[in-house]
């Protein structure tokens, strides 16, 4: 059966060939070819393997899909159709559509001040000396869903900030997925930020048609020296999608790089963290919330590689589960010989509502230097009954003592959302999904043709 | 205005109320004493609904209205208030948000609209003087960090903004210093009149010298032994429970 979907899956490779290398810069050759040898072997992982053991990922790769490999003229476009729910005044957004930079986006290539913010496909073209550089850099043979999107990407956002410059503005970036049929998408996003530059990123995947969509999207990260990088990820996606998301960050000496993962809402989401700490006090915080009910499931899996001394990471997990959700979070700190005195910390906790509600939680210690600090814990119970009894004693109604308990409980996580605004914003979304007002996107049903 | 008839309830199949009897009139304080384990913090927890407790039998009457057929956040906007022994600490929740909350869920029962922001923080500031709270306190999370004393005080001061009927303080002057206990004690009877109630649970005499009652009751194994005037808490401090349970005892043996 995993023989057929490798036979499958890197046939869409092999029948367009023109499509993924021949009309695609040379950049992409060694890649593509890397990443075939790669999946051929690896396939597609299954929960044999330690690290996908909580998710079977199968079913979902066993159906059948439309592979979307040029973007399709819409004849419709799409801010009148969607309306983002985080909006900003000085925020400024991009979209891409089933994985492909969308072409009326305002933003395309150099920006005033030095900065480059546009389609990755068209930077190869444009920048190759700087794409080259960095394209497939934090790649590693490990991963068959890796290599798979390495073999099939075909476009994606790529910013690169300078030395010494910043992104004037926090972008968004939306990515949305439309489309008649079962849709397979893939895409790529390559963030570069030289030294002392720093930016500030939301990321916001949403579905807008009810049909099954198979995501498998990367995005890589480069955090020069002393640069700054933030980024909260908004994970809104239907019942039917499974939705993999790959995120490698390489960071240099003191380097910060703070990424909060919001999963509202998705079929079976799958998030994986790959960060390594390649420079001496670069810092990491890698934090997550995720709000599963129905039958829905959340994985979200951190390796964080401490390779230089005086580092830090953080991770902070923690989900509320309802009905038959399940979730699971595997969190691998490896700290090698030369990594003196780092601090790593690490914790899962999650709220169960319900008997039938599951959480798998594995952190896992690996430590190779003698002078660390390092802490894990995960956790998981239900609301607790004293606080309970003691906000309905003031007239507090069991439904809303228990609303607070919940808010309150997803604050300690968007706590670290850097943005004011922003952060509202996302509480009051957390908010209306907790009391189950968040409706499905308002344009769930938007047609290609 | 709150009336209890023969009261039994056990707490995991055990018998620890026995047939209290019990009725507080409007503008009265009633002092509940009694030993370690005679049941006072049960019989508070039966007026505020703790579902542990299982009522076996009796009633108990509010204002005319089934006390036992409520739940506990009905209770509190039909104006009982449980002043905790602990009070509960609560990270994340604000206090802010929780008590507006808890204060426009009262005020709707009643039939009044909801405060607007700038309405509840003046509430709020008046009534946070009342037990001198340090104001930082209410910008942080529900008791979260708060010293023993200013838990107490702030079980006084939600006591305030919520204007129970009925008050029920269970053993709020444990764990509180002289200073803080005059400072409760004074909060308690400025928020009494003539329309209020109050019981005060307590195994010490020491608070009943502040906040002094019209009656007090000796409450011993699960039952009302003994119900007199002021005097009978000088008496229990002076003698002690020793000789009460003595001669209960000598009557059920």
């Amino acid at each position: 059966m995993e023989e057929n979907l490798i036979k499958t899956y890197s046939g869409v490779f092999l029948n367009n060939q023109l499509l993924f290398t021949g009309d695609m810069p040379q950049m992409l050759e060694p890649i593509r070819l890397k990443a075939l040898e790669d999946f051929n072997s690896l396939g597609i992982p299954s929960t044999k393997l330690e690290r996908y053991r909580y998710t079977d990922l199968l079913p979902a790769f066993n159906k059948k899909y439309d592979f979307y490999l040029k973007p399709d003229q819409l004849n419709f476009r799409i801010e009148e159709v969607f309306q983002c729910d985080v909006p900003q005044l000085d925020m400024k957004e991009v979209v891409t559509v089933n994985g492909f930079y969308y072409q009326n986006n305002s933003l395309k290539g150099w920006q005033p001040n030095g900065t480059y913010i546009g389609s990755l496909r068209k930077a190869m073209i444009e920048v190759p000396e700087v794409v080259s550089q960095y394209l497939n850099q934090t790649y590693a043979s490990t991963d068959g869903l890796l290599s798979l999107n390495s073999l099939l990407f075909l476009d994606g956002l790529f910013i690169y900030v300078p030395k010494n410059k910043s992104l004037e503005f926090p972008l968004q970036l939306i990515n949305l997925l439309i489309a008649n049929n079962d849709l397979f998408s893939t895409q790529r996003n390559l963030i570069v930020l030289e030294e002392n530059a720093s930016a500030n990123l939301v990321v916001c995947d949403h579905t807008l048609s009810s049909v099954d969509f198979l995501t498998n999207h990367s995005t890589e990260i480069f955090a020069g020296r002393n640069a700054n990088l933030s980024v909260t990820m908004l994970q809104n996606v239907n019942n039917q999608a499974t939705h993999i998301t790959t995120t490698n960050i390489h960071q240099a000496h003191d380097s910060r790089v703070h990424t909060v993962v919001l999963t509202l809402h998705g079929g079976t989401v799958r998030n994986n963290f790959n960060v390594k700490l390649l420079g001496e006090g670069a810092d990491n915080q890698t934090h997550g919330l995720y709000l599963p009910d129905g039958v829905q499931k959340i994985d979200n899996s951190v390796f964080i590689e401490h390779q230089a001394p005086h580092c830090t990471s953080n991770q902070l997990f923690k989900g509320i589960l309802d009905d038959k959700s399940h979730a699971a979070f595997t969190g691998r700190i490896y700290v090698s010989r030369d990594a003196q005195k780092t601090s790593a910390y690490q914790k899962c906790s999650s709220l169960l509502l319900t008997q039938e509600a599951k959480v798998n939680a594995r952190p896992q210690l690996e430590i190779y230097a003698d002078d660390v600090k390092c802490t894990h814990g995960a956790t998981a119970g239900h609301v607790n009954d004293e606080a309970m009894f003691y906000l309905r004693s003031r007239g507090i109604s069991a439904k809303e003592a228990q609303f607070l308990l919940m808010f309150a409980f997803a604050y300690e996580v968007t706590q670290f959302i850097p943005l004011g605004d922003l952060r509202f914003r996302m509480e009051e979304l957390i908010n209306k999904r907790l009391r189950k007002e968040l409706g499905r996107c308002h344009n769930c049903q938007i047609s290609l043709s | 205005m709150l009336v209890i008839k023969n009261l039994h309830a056990s707490i995991d199949g055990k018998e620890i109320l026995k047939g209290i009897d019990l009725e507080v009139k409007a503008g009265e304080i009633h002092a509940i004493m009694g030993p370690n384990g005679s049941g006072k913090s049960t019989l508070a927890g039966v007026l505020t609904g703790r579902d542990y407790v299982e009522v076996t039998e009796g009633e108990i009457w509010f204002e005319g209205k089934d006390l036992l057929e409520m739940d506990p956040e009905e209770r509190a906007r039909e104006g009982i208030f449980l002043s905790f022994q602990y009070p509960v600490e609560i990270p994340g929740v604000s206090m802010i948000s929780f008590l507006r909350t808890a204060l426009n869920e009262i005020r709707k029962h009643r039939g009044l609209q909801p405060l607007s922001s700038g309405d509840f923080l003046k509430l709020m500031r008046e009534k946070q003087q009342l037990v001198e709270m340090d104001a930082k306190l209410t910008g942080r999370s529900v008791n979260e960090g708060f010293s023993g004393g200013e838990k107490k005080r702030n079980e006084i001061f939600q006591m305030a903004l919520l204007e129970p009927k009925l008050a029920i303080l269970d053993e709020t002057d444990s764990g509180l210093d002289i200073d803080a206990l005059r400072i409760v004690a004074n909060g308690v009877n400025k928020l009494h009149s003539p329309q209020k109630a109050t019981i005060v649970i307590t195994h010490y005499q020491r608070l009943l010298e502040y906040i002094v009652p019209d009656y007090v009751h000796v409450l011993y194994d699960g039952r009302i032994v003994k119900s007199a005037g002021k005097e009978l808490a000088l008496e229990l401090e002076q003698k002690g429970y020793e000789w009460l349970k003595k001669e209960v005892d000598a009557v059920t043996d």
